[in-house]
């Protein structure tokens, strides 16, 4: 019984990894293939159904006039945008964070959970709520096609994940690291900036990872508040579908997307474990 | 491991909820309505055939329906999860 339930298991996560990786690798192989073999008939294995080429990367770079899909303007809008975004929400975030885990708030009943709870309420709202007001409020300003109009949106969008977190951490950084610190002849802006935010940079840089992955993958605002002169990458990965899809540029388009995102994930790993806090108190 | 999987459960239940651009990109409504879920169709009656009147008002609906059915839901996972 005991067998039984242990192989079932094990089939159960094969089967599951299978589904999730599949569609990458097939991307990777669609990406190499030259372009009459990826209508023409099924090929998988490389070098022995198909030879490699580098050609679908190739189309990238190229301009729409000589039949390629420009995506070098869109990548460099994204990580204008989404560094901006996440370099301010996470100052911003930070020091609401703060505030919020060291000191008590009273305004009639409301108390310190009520506004935590407030902020990451915004990240309960779908987005669409925040749309029309949005697009209303870009469009009296000016600021409707541009970069620093996304720059403001994003921020109200990546700002409740940084307070979410650093909330949470600053939770359990103990309070006697303060005091000390206090003691020792510190004001509270020293104390903040010398001792407590140099024992939370694994918070930081979670933080930073979840701000960055969700700025880049945004799809939707992107695509409801700009339309030709700045473009952001989801928006331009979609707009290659027509009548007919063009698998080919497609797969190679979605893959150099997300590989910024595996650089961050891989870089970030080794600070998501928790557990390197408890020796900080000595 | 119990109050963990509570904020993940509802974690995803709050972000699936919310899915507007997966089905927008994947399948733009399905065959006819089939796959429009709320999100979509207010993006539809506001961003497409301009009634911003109605899909404010929608809007602002949905919005109270989701606070107040996520607030009862994790009152009472919490309630059932954690028995001491």
């Amino acid at each position: 019984m005991e067998k039984l339930y242990k192989f079932l298991k094990y089939t159960f996560i094969i089967l599951w990894t299978v589904f999730i990786v599949a569609p990458f690798l097939w991307a990777i192989s669609t990406s190499f293939k030259d372009f009459q073999s990826v209508n023409s008939k099924v090929t998988y294995i490389p070098w022995l159904d198909f030879e490699p080429t580098l050609e679908g990367w190739r189309v990238l770079v190229k301009s729409p006039a000589r039949g390629g899909v420009d995506i070098v303007e869109p990548y460099f809008n994204s990580l204008f945008v989404t560094c901006t975004a996440s370099l301010i929400s996470i100052v911003l975030g930070t020091l609401a964070a703060y505030a919020l885990s060291r000191f008590t708030f009273k305004a009639g009943f409301v108390r310190n959970n009520d506004i935590t709870f407030f902020f990451i309420s915004q990240r309960i709202m779908p987005p669409i709520v925040l749309s029309i007001p949005f697009f209303i409020f870009l469009s009296t300003i000016g600021l409707l096609d541009s970069l620093i109009g996304l720059v403001v949106v994003y921020i109200v969008l990546l700002m409740p994940i940084a307070v979410w977190i650093m909330v949470d951490f600053f939770n359990r950084v103990p309070k006697e690291l303060d005091e000390t610190a206090l003691i020792d002849g510190c004001n509270p802006y020293q104390a903040f900036y010398k001792v407590v935010l140099p024992n939370s940079i694994p918070g930081l840089i979670v933080a930073g990872m979840f701000c960055i992955i969700f700025g880049w993958i945004d799809f939707f605002f992107a695509f409801i508040l700009t339309f030709t002169e700045v473009q952001l990458l989801p928006v331009k990965v979609v707009a290659l579908n027509s009548s007919i899809t063009p698998w080919w540029s497609l797969s190679a388009s979605a893959l150099i997307s997300v590989a910024p995102l595996i650089i961050v994930a891989f870089i970030v790993e080794r600070y998501l474990s928790k557990g390197n806090l408890s020796g900080a108190l000595k | 491991m119990a109050p963990i999987s509570i904020g993940a459960i509802i974690i995803r239940l709050i972000e699936a909820s919310k899915i507007m651009d997966t089905v927008f990109v994947l399948t733009s409504g399905g065959p006819g309505t089939a796959t429009e879920t709320s999100s979509f169709y207010i993006y539809i009656k506001g961003l497409r055939e301009f009634q911003m009147g109605y899909a404010a008002t929608l809007s602002f609906t949905y919005l109270v329906i989701m606070i107040i059915s996520l607030t009862i839901i994790a009152k009472v996972l919490t309630k059932l999860m954690i028995k001491e």
